[in-house]
């Protein structure tokens, strides 16, 4: 490791020890005895195992249960139980589904991470419907013709704000720009539902028309406009989009921070906005590292809150001891051919992951991607049966990941 | 509303850093017990540090007392 890999990670671990709460101190937080919180955690596993239950959705294995939960949202999205399936489900990290023998004490700090992760999660969820309703009227608010409201003092303090950031210096001193903020915020503050999410609106007029606003005397925004969703190229640094996109973010937290004590101002709303309207907080949260409360959407809270690998389909059971690795280094022409027969082969996967679902043999599905990349060529038999077989899970966990993430689409349609 | 504009913070965005084939799993193991509560996790943080020249410094030596003493109480 070289010196910069090793500061790096020295880091991780003083992050992770200063986040460690003692058991003590965790349960005095949570006002519970070792005993209570012992005896709670068991109920609760009951109460998810009775959920299943009164939902037919079928037990056979941590796959089928998510199959069916899956399927089941998509019928169903509003179901408050099913809804609470699955925000335990993607949040456990073994209480559920233990692996191998777990301590009293795990159980109890798992049980109490857990119970506050799906407490979140379900209000996420219902924060983010409420959240969508609010955006609906805003939009049809829109158009309503402002009262010009002056505001000497919040003009000048915004003005002198955004001439912070770098992209907006060239502002300094000059009449036509500090003019067309104190008109943007005037327009604004002349209308009572604009005002709610001033911090969004601010941001996407400095961020979207700069230009505009340091040369062209007297411009109006279209506000309307700025509720339109926006999406920027976040695929690829070009060498100057991704340093815009951290202004932009940059530009964002810091008005929401200015405005965070501003009762007329809806801060979890105008949040919602930057996640929803733009994709700048997704391309923040892919690209950079987290450390600051930049707005999430939905679906990024969710993969925040899952369980960090859940789910587990590929077992230890599976793996044997197989390094796939080392298997890899030596034969990656066989690797990349089988790779792409699963992606290829739909009848192949869709039946493999039947054979999972069913808890029925699925050596025929191994021994048919063997023979169509003629695996025999490569090495003996049982060591490509093994590969494929890992390489078919890893896909099928690797699927059934993206969709347990996606299908909370259904909430946010 | 404050009337005065707060301070812009260094570093909201700074862009994640490349990491190693082996580095990215030991922080993947170390995350993977920490989410787990289980106690591995101290070992495995010792474990680490006592690969590290940063154990030699004043700052990982408590870090690795701290570790042990903490999390295994």
């Amino acid at each position: 490791m070289t010196p910069e890999e090793e500061l790096y990670l020295f880091q991780r671990i003083s992050q992770m020890a200063d986040k460690y709460i003692p058991t003590k101190k965790l349960l005095s937080i949570h006002g519970i005895t070792f005993h209570q919180a012992h005896s709670e955690a068991e109920k609760w596993r009951s109460n998810f195992y009775n959920l299943l239950d009164k939902h037919n959705i079928c037990r056979n294995n941590l796959f089928s249960i998510c199959i069916d939960v899956i399927e089941l949202i998509e019928k169903h999205p509003e179901n408050n139980n099913i809804q609470q399936i699955y925000c335990m489900l993607i949040t456990d990290t073994g209480l559920l589904f233990p692996k191998g023998k777990r301590g009293k004490e795990i159980t109890v700090r798992s049980y109490l991470r857990q119970k506050k992760n799906t407490e979140k999660l379900l209000q996420a969820i219902a924060d983010d419907k409420a959240l969508k309703n609010q955006l609906k009227i805003l939009r049809s608010k829109a158009k309503l013709k402002p009262e010009m409201v002056k505001s000497d003092d919040e003009e000048n303090a915004v003005y002198e704000m955004t001439l912070q950031h770098q992209q907006l210096k060239a502002g300094e001193g000059n009449t036509i720009y500090m003019d067309n903020v104190s008109a943007l915020i005037q327009q604004i503050n002349g209308n009572p539902y604009m005002r709610k999410v001033k911090p969004y609106l601010l941001f996407s007029v400095l961020f979207r028309k700069s230009g505009y606003l340091m040369k062209r005397a007297a411009y109006q925004a279209n506000i309307e406009n700025l509720f339109e969703c926006v999406n920027y190229s976040i695929e690829k640094d070009n060498g100057k989009n991704f340093s815009d996109y951290g202004f932009g973010v940059e530009l964002y937290e810091h008005l929401r921070r200015f405005y965070m004590e501003d009762k007329t101002v809806d801060v979890p709303l105008s949040d919602y906005c930057f996640a929803n309207i733009t994709n700048l907080s997704d391309w923040y949260y892919r690209f950079c590292e987290p450390n600051e409360e930049v707005p999430m959407t939905l679906l990024r809270k969710i993969s925040e809150f899952k369980a960090p690998m859940f789910p587990i389909i590929l077992t230890d059971e599976i793996y044997q001891g197989f390094d796939i690795d080392e298997f890899e280094i030596k034969y990656p022409v066989l690797v990349r051919k089988i790779q792409k027969e699963i992606q290829v082969d739909n009848k192949l996967i869709r039946d493999f992951s039947t054979a999972i679902y069913n808890n029925d043999d699925v050596s025929r599905n191994i021994v048919q991607l063997c023979e169509n990349v003629d695996a025999y060529k490569f090495c003996d038999m049982k060591t490509a049966y093994k590969a494929a077989e890992i390489l078919l899970y890893c896909e099928v966990e690797n699927r059934l990941t993206d969709e347990l993430i996606f299908v909370a689409g259904n909430w946010i349609k | 509303m404050k009337t005065k504009p707060n301070d812009l913070k260094k570093r909201t965005v700074s862009l994640k850093k490349e990491l190693s084939p082996e580095l990215e799993k030991i922080i993947i193991a170390l995350e993977l017990a920490e989410a787990a509560d289980d106690p591995t996790w101290a070992e495995l943080a010792v474990l680490v540090l006592n690969d590290m020249k940063y154990l030699d410094s004043a700052e990982g030596q408590k870090l690795k007392k701290r570790i042990r003493l903490e999390m295994k109480s």
